[in-house]
């Protein structure tokens, strides 16, 4: 594997249509970072798995995942690999349905939890089997 | 220390990244089932080996050694872990990878602690795991 160094990264203004002379223009306010701002800024872990806990062999299905537990109705544990270095990362959870919502149970820096439950009907509110997504942002230890 | 090994064979997450790009996903025949003896009124769990993880393990030169994650378990948060750093080891079987599997993200409690007589720990080809999960939440390990 090679690799590239870079300090900053800067946006193209020729790509920018009208924008170098719009100072209204978010984007063209803040033309250039540092590379150690993409870097941190990425995902450190996520999954998806299916509604029983098990993992799809799909290509960029996971990164930094060692295995998921499927701890009972709707309630799934992401293990990472690389261990976070402080419990206070930033984890998105998402579900794939209108009548589903998705929601941080508990975390630590060697996986994250995650519960699923019904947004609707007369069951409003009890955890339910369904594929689910989690994304980790923070620092690896 | 950290810095001196990482030169020699990297951190363990970028080396997850390279792996991910290079090895194909490999999808076990296992699952590790547990009950939690701290947890009594919870049903077994059922833990899947993520396929990415499966394919570093076989491959060999990407994962650190168990001992590593085993010592960090006892080192406080934010504090610097070894594991990243560790020098990786060499391929390991399915089997191994399994039960590295089990001392890694199995609460010691199930593996290492329990005195008890009830079988708490098992692992199972996948067939073994019921498609029904009506009852889910009442699932527990045949003694």
């Amino acid at each position: 594997m090679s690799t590239l160094n870079v300090a900053n990264i800067s946006d193209d203004q020729s790509t920018l249509t009208g924008s170098s002379n719009n100072p209204n223009d978010k984007l063209n306010l803040n033309t250039t970072v540092d590379t150690k701002f993409v870097t941190s800024g990425c995902a450190k872990a996520f999954g998806t798995c299916k509604a029983d806990g098990s993992l799809t062999e799909k290509v960029g299905a996971t990164l930094n995942i060692s295995s998921i537990d499927n701890l009972s109705t709707g309630q799934y544990q992401y293990n990472y690999t690389n261990n976070m270095n402080t419990t206070y990362v930033a984890v998105a959870d998402a579900v794939g349905s209108d009548f589903r919502n998705c929601q941080t149970k508990a975390r630590n820096t060697a996986y994250v939890q995650t519960s699923v439950r019904r947004a609707n009907g007369a069951n409003n509110g009890d955890l339910i089997d369904h594929a689910n997504t989690v994304i980790v942002h923070g620092d690896p230890t | 220390m950290s810095q001196q090994v990482a030169q020699t064979h990297g951190h363990l997450w970028d080396r997850l990244c390279e792996a991910k790009e290079r090895l194909e996903p490999v999808q076990s025949k296992y699952r590790v089932v547990y009950e939690n003896p701290e947890d009594l009124d919870a049903p077994a769990a059922i833990m899947c080996p993520d396929p990415n993880w499966l394919a570093c393990a076989l491959a060999g030169g990407i994962l650190p050694p168990i001992e590593a994650y085993q010592r960090d378990a006892l080192v406080p948060d934010g504090e610097p872990k070894e594991h990243p750093y560790a020098k990786p080891i060499g391929p390991l079987t399915e089997e191994e990878a399994i039960e590295y599997l089990i001392m890694k993200d199995c609460p010691p409690q199930v593996w290492r602690d329990y005195e008890g007589n009830r079988s708490i720990l098992k692992v199972v080809p996948v067939e073994a795991i019921p498609t029904d999960r009506g009852f889910r939440n009442a699932w527990r390990i045949m003694q």
